[in-house]
């Protein structure tokens, strides 16, 4: 099923305002191609779920899903925690080793700090502008759960403009290989299915669980980072 | 000015909820509180002909009709062509118009507003679609191909960068405000006018705008 049949279906079952359209001509009209977005209302700020092109060139166009929320922070701010990978894991094991060898020669280097959040840090890229703050917020329980639960997703905390104090908070997930989203399922004629029977297809995929799932990370990072004062910043 | 930061100072202008940041590359949206739901103003990237992608803006809102419609009324075929004229027939000369409801097309492209905003935005396109087969759910969406949105340079030739007293100047400078609000306007217009008049329903006259 297409990215706008799935949301749409989610749409339906958990509310919000849909934009996007069905990819099919209609009465001879070709309609423009169109990327779905849902606005979700939440008691504590509305929850945009939408997709981003990553890459695009020769061999295609890369999509990531994204939910964004609002949060309000006491000055800019920013923090990514980017997905589990084997190299991460890898380069973190050689900055350990060299932070090692600084220590022990009496030097302090902080080449891989692990923010008071070790099996976090371990194989997956951190970076931020306030690592104390970070300390913080990576102690978010909820915050853990969802990003061990889900080694592919990943997140990040950013000032919405060079005024103000509004953030940016998302959560993210490549759209084709980790969400069950798959091509069009048609009947045994090569037609699209029935409207009905496209809903069971989608009940019977993994897509509203997944994205609840991300949906969550966003709501804990958005929590995490608003749990706490941010710490007076050293001069 | 780059899109991020136009749509952020417009934001600050105008209200709504605004999903961006000013740290990432992607492309911000921003929802514009509007009486009959929000209005999504957005920077999209889309495949052209040829399948290399190109950005859009699209601004998109909801509307509730009582029977599925579909209408295209495409950019002006000959760019520069400046008509006295006004009316769906000289419309229909610059623009190609498809519909599902003929009958009920030329209503709705009366408006006089609705003319004059077409006239004033050649490059941009008008699109009504039911959100699915059948639906009365629809989505107005007015896009224009997006130009003029990379980094702007002052006389001298510096980029904006973050200085806020200077990006707010290049914003001004830009006729981006103006621009948004015209096709927001335009979005909003089409909307209302074409979820005004239920199907197979002759609008009573002096309420049809414009000359045929």
């Amino acid at each position: 099923m297409s990215w706008n049949t799935c949301l749409f279906c989610y749409a339906q079952e958990r509310g919000g305002t849909f934009f996007g359209l069905q990819q099919e001509t209609n009465f001879g009209l070709q309609q423009e191609p169109y990327e779905g977005s849902l606005l979700l209302e939440d008691p504590k700020g509305q929850i945009l779920i939408s997709t981003k092109v990553t890459y695009s060139g020769r061999y295609g166009t890369n999509r990531d899903i994204s939910v964004a929320v609002r949060a309000a922070l006491e000055r800019p701010y920013t923090l990514r925690v980017k997905k589990q990978s084997a190299l991460q894991e890898g380069v973190n094991t050689v900055l350990d080793g060299l932070d090692l060898g600084a220590r022990i020669l009496g030097k302090k280097t902080d080449l891989s700090p692990d923010y008071g959040a070790p099996e976090l840090a371990d194989d997956r890229g951190i970076k931020t502008n306030e690592p104390e703050f970070t300390r913080w917020v990576l102690q978010s329980r909820e915050l853990r759960a969802v990003l061990d639960a889900n080694p592919s997703f990943w997140f990040q905390v950013g000032p919405t403009g060079p005024e103000g104090l509004d953030h940016l908070v998302e959560a993210r997930v490549p759209l084709d290989w980790h969400i069950d989203i798959q091509e069009e399922p048609l009947d045994r004629y090569g037609r699209p299915l029935k409207w009905e029977r496209q809903k069971a297809y989608y009940r019977n995929s993994s897509f509203p669980k997944q994205l609840d799932a991300l949906v969550e990370l966003a709501k804990a990072a958005r929590d995490a980072v608003t749990a706490w004062p941010m710490p007076m910043k050293t001069p | 000015m780059n899109w991020n930061d136009s749509l952020y100072w417009y934001w600050r202008e105008r209200g709504g909820e605004f999903f961006a940041s000013m740290v990432w590359k992607d492309s911000g949206l921003l929802f514009l509180d509007m009486p009959m739901g929000p209005a999504l103003i957005q920077c999209e990237l889309v495949p052209g002909r040829s399948g290399m992608l190109h950005r859009e803006i699209a601004i998109t809102l909801r509307a509730s009709m009582e029977q599925p419609y579909y209408l295209i009324v495409r950019r002006e075929r000959f760019s520069g062509r400046e008509d006295e004229e006004s009316g769906v027939f000289e419309l229909s000369v610059r623009r190609n118009i498809r519909s599902s409801d003929p009958a009920r097309t030329p209503y709705l492209l009366q408006n006089p507003r609705l003319q004059e905003l077409l006239r004033a935005e050649p490059g941009a396109w008008l699109q009504i679609s039911p959100l699915q087969t059948g639906a009365q759910e629809h989505l107005v969406s007015v896009r224009k191909d997006a130009e003029h949105l990379e980094e702007s340079v002052d006389s001298r030739g510096r980029a904006a960068g973050r200085d806020v007293p200077n990006q707010r100047k290049l914003y001004a400078e830009s006729g981006f405000r103006e621009q948004m609000d015209g096709l927001v306007e335009m979005a909003q217009t089409a909307r209302d006018w074409a979820s005004l008049w239920p199907r197979g329903h002759r609008p009573p006259d002096g309420m049809q705008g414009g000359s045929a």
